[in-house]
Formats: C-alpha cells, structure tokens, sequence
C-alpha cells in the first residue's frame, strides 16, 4: 500500500524507517522551506485510543526537553486518515552505530508510562528510586553489542540518574543475547527515554 | 469528604455543590457518582458539573484526540454517555477509570466516523448530536427538559428546541459564548441523565 504524498504542510519525501506502530519520513516542510522528519502512527493503530494516547504523550513529553542532545519536536498533527504524526528534526547523520562512535544520541525525559513496542531492540533499567531509563535503538534488526553499549553509555553526555555501571552491564547484556523481556516493563512514572536522533539509513 | 456525604444524604443542592469544590477531586467524583447511580438528581448534576468545569473529561479527551473542534465534540458526547450510563456506575471501580472507558468508547466512534468517506447515515451521529435532535422533536423528552434548573433548561430550549446559534443564545442571556455552550452541553447531559432506561435514550450511553 502506498502512503499519503503528504500530511499537513509537510510533503513526504522518501521513508527513513519502519517500525510495527510508526514510519518516519523523510519530508520537506514547504512553508519554512527546510527538511524535517515526519513520524506518522500506522493507520491500524490510529483508531485505537490506547496507542494514539501513547504516541501523542511520547510528542508532548519529547516537546518538553531542551537539549542538544534530544530530538526536538516542531509540530503535532493529524492526517486525513486521523493518523497522528509528529515533525521532528531530520537528524541525517549516520547510523545508530556511528553515532554511539560519535558519542552523540538523544535523550527525552517521560514521565508516562511508556513501553517500546516499535523499536528493534529496547531496554529499559530501574533504578527503583525516582527516574527510570529506556534506552531504546532503532537498530533495523541488529542486536547491539554489549562493548558498543557501554561506550554508548560512556560518551552520553547526559548522566542519568540513579544509573550505575552494574544496571548497564546488565542492560548491554539483555540487549546483546536479544532477551528484552523483562526491560519491557512499563515505567511508573519518571522515565527516561534515550533514542537515537539519526535513523538507522536502510539500504 | 464528611461534608458532601452529609449533603448527599439531607439532599441538600447547595450543601452538595459547595461541599463538592475540594481540593480532593478525585475524592468527591466518586462519592457524587455513587450517590448519582443511587438515583440522586443533584449528585447528577454536581458530578457533571465537577466533570465537565474541572477539565476532567475534556483531559482525557484530548490525550487521544488533536483538533480542537473533536475535543470539544468528543467532551460533549462523554458527558451524555457518563450521564446516560451512570445507572450502571459501580462503586467499587474508580469513577475516573470508569469515564476513561467512555472516553475511549466516544474517541473511537468519532475516529470512525470521521474516517467513513461515505456520507453517513441520518442516525449515525454522536450522543450530543442525537441529543441535540431528540431534544428538538420529542414530547417525553421536552417533558424531561421542562424539569432542568433554570440555568441549563433556558440556553438548552434556545439551542435544540428554538435552533438558535450560540452566539446569538449568548447575546440574548448576556452571558459568554463559552458559558452558554458549557451550560448546554451539561444541560444536554442532564436530560439524558433523566432519561436514563428509557426507549429514547438508546444510543447515548
């Protein structure tokens, strides 16, 4: 099936990724004559309120971070399919893994619950005391290694809270094996939210 | 929470609305509801009222919902189905989760409505809308409207009954716009409140 030409304002312009809830496009904001990323709900998850309140907490949540380090959110909409989408910053630099080389992801703070359904591969760490940590890769497919997780870890420039070198450890490990099972649980409340700003390039 | 308990039980209607502005919310939405799935009139129309002027509905709409005129619509329909439905209101469930279910249940036949590209049917409209148009045709339910407190039966007449814009019923009161579609859509949920078991009322809860 092929999806809209455009949404809103914005004319799509190639897709950049696809998970089982959302693709991100490629798109040219015409109005501020800029590229930007559109990441637009699948049509058969819009009519479930459930997940439509999850992408659009997810938006408002990620509006609310001001940091180099995070994707920003421009923009909030609906299509005429009632497809809700977020604009995003078109972060164009690489792969997940040279970005981790690089030192350089996004972290968004939430404070929802928030469980990561539609990415590759997902972690999520409890500190037990007030901020929770998913880390999420949109890895098209591959399992990140456990050293490329610590040094993803290692050059963040952001600390989170609580998160000690045990947790990561354990983390990089669930995450390297593939077993995501138990980092899938939903956050209470205070979570952190670390995605990569650059979408895996599909080739 | 001792004070609207004693309101709701003497029946008082200013006892219950001024005992029923505290700080814990949550806390007098669920006495109100017990009390209005116990047949108290009053507990209804305070529980709307807390409902509706507390953002409470309207919040949960919005966290599914993005323009503003489907908020506002989607509230509305709420409303009428809390208080279509509220006979049917348990005590030992949270009312907030309980109006959570009908704000999902509402979300989802606006989205399906608005996605049909069909035209729709005549009667495939939301609660508000089929309030809207019983109000405007049926004798037992103007019957019902005749009973509401001053306040709502006045701008509802105007609207359903006599098809005026809002604008319009706003300049004649002298209230705001804002208020006077507030006091429409409560009084909308009112009557459907009172017609709760009846024939009519199929298709509000």
């Amino acid at each position: 099936m092929t999806g809209p030409a455009r949404v809103g304002r914005y004319r799509l312009d190639g897709v950049l990724g696809v998970g089982s809830f959302a693709t991100a496009h490629r798109a040219v904001d015409e109005r501020l004559d800029d590229l930007v990323a559109v990441k637009i709900l699948a049509e058969n998850h819009s009519l479930n309120p459930e997940v439509r309140e999850r992408f659009i907490a997810e938006g408002r949540a990620l509006r609310r971070i001001d940091s180099p380090h995070v994707v920003t959110v421009h923009d909030i909409g609906e299509s005429d399919r009632q497809q809700p989408y977020l604009v995003l910053d078109l972060a164009d630099r690489g792969t997940l893994a040279d970005r981790v080389r690089g030192g350089c992801c996004s972290v968004a703070a939430h404070d929802n619950a928030w469980t990561s359904r539609d990415h590759t591969l997902s972690g999520q760490i409890s500190d037990g005391t007030r901020a929770r940590l998913t880390a999420e890769y949109a890895f098209a497919g591959q399992p990140i290694s456990a050293p490329a997780m610590r040094e993803f870890y290692e050059t963040f420039a952001f600390q989170p809270p609580g998160l000690t070198k045990a947790t990561l450890e354990e983390l990089a490990r669930a995450a390297a094996t593939g077993d995501t099972r138990q980092l899938l649980k939903p956050a209470r409340s205070g979570s952190l939210l670390l995605t990569d700003r650059c979408l895996p390039a599909l080739t | 929470m001792e004070d609207l308990a004693a309101a709701l039980a003497a029946g008082d209607p200013a006892g219950v609305r001024s005992a029923a502005t505290v700080a814990d919310l949550e806390g007098a939405l669920q006495l109100l509801a017990v009390a209005a799935a116990g047949g108290s009139s009053i507990a209804v129309e305070v529980l709307l009222e807390r409902l509706d002027e507390a953002g409470v509905a309207r919040r949960m709409v919005r966290a599914a919902l993005l323009e503003e005129s489907a908020v506002d619509d989607v509230t509305q329909d709420v409303l009428i189905s809390a208080a279509a439905g509220i006979g049917r209101f348990r005590g030992e469930a949270k009312v907030t989760t309980w109006l959570h279910t009908i704000v999902r249940h509402r979300v989802v036949d606006h989205l399906r409505r608005q996605r049909a590209t069909l035209p729709l049917p005549a009667d495939d409209v939301g609660p508000a809308a089929r309030m809207s148009s019983l109000l405007a045709t049926r004798a037992t339910v103007q019957a019902v409207l005749a009973g509401l407190p001053e306040l709502y039966r006045v701008p509802v007449t105007l609207r359903d009954v006599d098809g005026l814009p809002y604008q319009e019923i706003a300049r004649v009161l002298g209230r705001s716009e804002g208020t006077v579609k507030a006091q429409i859509s409560r009084g909308r949920a009112l009557v459907a409140a009172a017609l709760r078991g009846q024939p009519d009322s199929d298709g509000l809860a």
